[in-house]
């Protein structure tokens, strides 16, 4: 065994992303002279930030799938009601597909661009696909009411069973039943307009009650002529159990750890932003059925 | 003595250092911390660290291994404060050589102090045994012969876990 057999054993044994890229504002921040006592630093669990950006996402997909309405809104909390009212859900004749980049914030430090892809169909039995790019891509999917699913794993071309931690519901894909809740208790409000990339905007908050009080946990844009999504942040929640914040799609924990579920793992510090690249119903055609189908999206690969 | 550099050039220096070689500062924290939050943590700490502490340089010439040295310091000090070992760093590979691990991450982990920061130096930091003697303070002489004896004792440990 000579040097370079150990310099790839030692890089098998450290993970440390490659293709991070600092960030030097933060360090500015730091260097900073304070001009009080400094708050102790909270130290961040060990964690995989892929998972936390993909439950990230999920988070996104549910500002797209809450806001993004047919009919006219004119503001205010019954505007948002009856937009959470209109959120359907894909039809039969539907396959729900989004496009989302997420990235952290200019101020953030973590992590680089994330694409992830999400497909719903609207058939029976209503399976689901999420994918989302990178060194360490991931390709999961199952049905609703499903307690496992399976996840692709490319290296070996095998689909692996992973089974969830509860049932996939229709609230666990459909975020609507999330904003509603907020509507419901008051936690999602406009909160003004402004512009993103030039676009005139309606930005929501969205809070999450924790020991009493409504925390802000996320800020959502919509197009302010069509409603349809732009931007969302997640803010971060340094003093809060991420876990208990109620984001869509936290019934997807895997027993073997930290999948989706893990939001313990998101960046606690930093908000992260989505972009929507695209959000739209495609046609029920076989070709676009398959997309929602992971066995069908990968035929050879054995289930091991 | 107060450094009589150019306070800007200083800023710009240490800023161009970060930028080029994040990740490999980056990977040096992690491989001490055990942890990539831990690591990042550090990174960020030891640059705001050394940006407070910059009239302390002398010569521009030695920033690179004062860079190290500070980033060595700051994970020093989170090292006193585990919370994860480096028996934990990394995750499997689904490759099969998973069993393996355990016991050559002890192996890196018994190694004495001063070996096992050489050997993360030349590893993952991709110094060269000169700027790795400045950092650590050893000769380069010394240098080579405690690389050697770390390399000897992984290379032992992974033999045991193949016999």
């Amino acid at each position: 065994m000579n040097d370079d057999d150990i310099r790839a054993l030692l890089d098998r044994l450290v993970v440390a992303p490659d293709d991070e890229v600092g960030d030097w504002e933060d360090v500015l921040e730091r260097s900073a002279p304070r001009s009080r006592a400094p708050e102790p630093r909270r130290r961040r669990r060990p964690g995989r930030p892929r998972w936390g950006l993909l439950l990230i996402g999920a988070a996104v997909v549910a500002a797209a799938l809450v806001l993004t309405v047919t009919s006219p809104w004119r503001g205010g909390p019954t505007a948002l009601d009856r937009a959470a009212a209109a959120v359907l859900v894909p039809t039969p004749g539907q396959i729900l597909y989004e496009s989302i980049t997420i990235r952290p914030s200019t101020s953030g430090a973590r992590g680089g661009v994330t694409h992830v892809h999400v497909w719903i169909d609207g058939a029976p039995p209503h399976r689901f696909r999420v994918t989302f790019d990178g060194p360490r891509p991931a390709d999961v999917g199952g049905t609703l009411g499903g307690v496992t699913g399976l996840s692709y794993a490319g290296s070996h071309d095998v689909l692996d069973p992973v089974a969830f931690a509860s049932p996939i519901s229709q609230s666990d894909l459909d975020p609507a039943a999330f904003i509603k809740n907020a509507l419901a208790s008051g936690r999602a409000k406009l909160d003004g307009t402004t512009k993103v990339g030039g676009r005139p905007v309606l930005r929501i908050r969205v809070s999450s009650r924790d020991g009493g009080r409504l925390v802000p946990i996320a800020l959502y844009f919509v197009d302010a002529h069509t409603y349809r999504p732009v931007r969302a942040a997640i803010l971060p929640t340094p003093r809060l159990d991420p876990n208990r914040l109620g984001f869509p799609l936290s019934s997807f924990a895997f027993p073997q750890g930290g999948f989706f579920l893990d939001l313990s793992r998101v960046n606690r510090r930093y908000p992260f932003v989505g972009d929507f690249v695209e959000y739209r119903y495609l046609a029920a055609t076989a070709a676009n059925r398959k997309l929602a189908n992971i066995r069908a999206m990968h035929p050879h690969a054995p289930i091991v | 003595m107060v450094s009589t550099l150019p306070d800007a050039d200083l800023v710009a220096a240490i800023e161009r250092a970060y930028r080029d070689s994040y990740p490999r500062f980056l990977r040096l924290a992690v491989a001490m911390t055990g942890d990539v939050d831990r690591g990042r943590d550090a990174v960020q700490e030891a640059f705001a660290r050394a940006l407070r502490s910059r009239s302390d340089l002398h010569r521009l010439e030695s920033l690179h291994a004062w860079l190290w040295r500070t980033l060595v310091n700051v994970c020093r000090v989170e090292q006193r404060h585990p919370v994860t070992r480096l028996e934990e760093i990394g995750e499997p590979e689904q490759n099969g050589h998973a069993e393996e691990w355990p016991e050559v991450r002890a192996a890196i982990a018994a190694l004495p102090e001063r070996q096992r920061l050489v050997l993360f130096l030349r590893h993952y930091a991709d110094l060269d045994y000169q700027n790795i003697g400045e950092v650590v303070g050893i000769e380069r002489g010394t240098v080579a012969a405690t690389l050697h004896a770390a390399h000897r004792k992984v290379r032992d440990a992974i033999t045991e876990v193949k016999r």
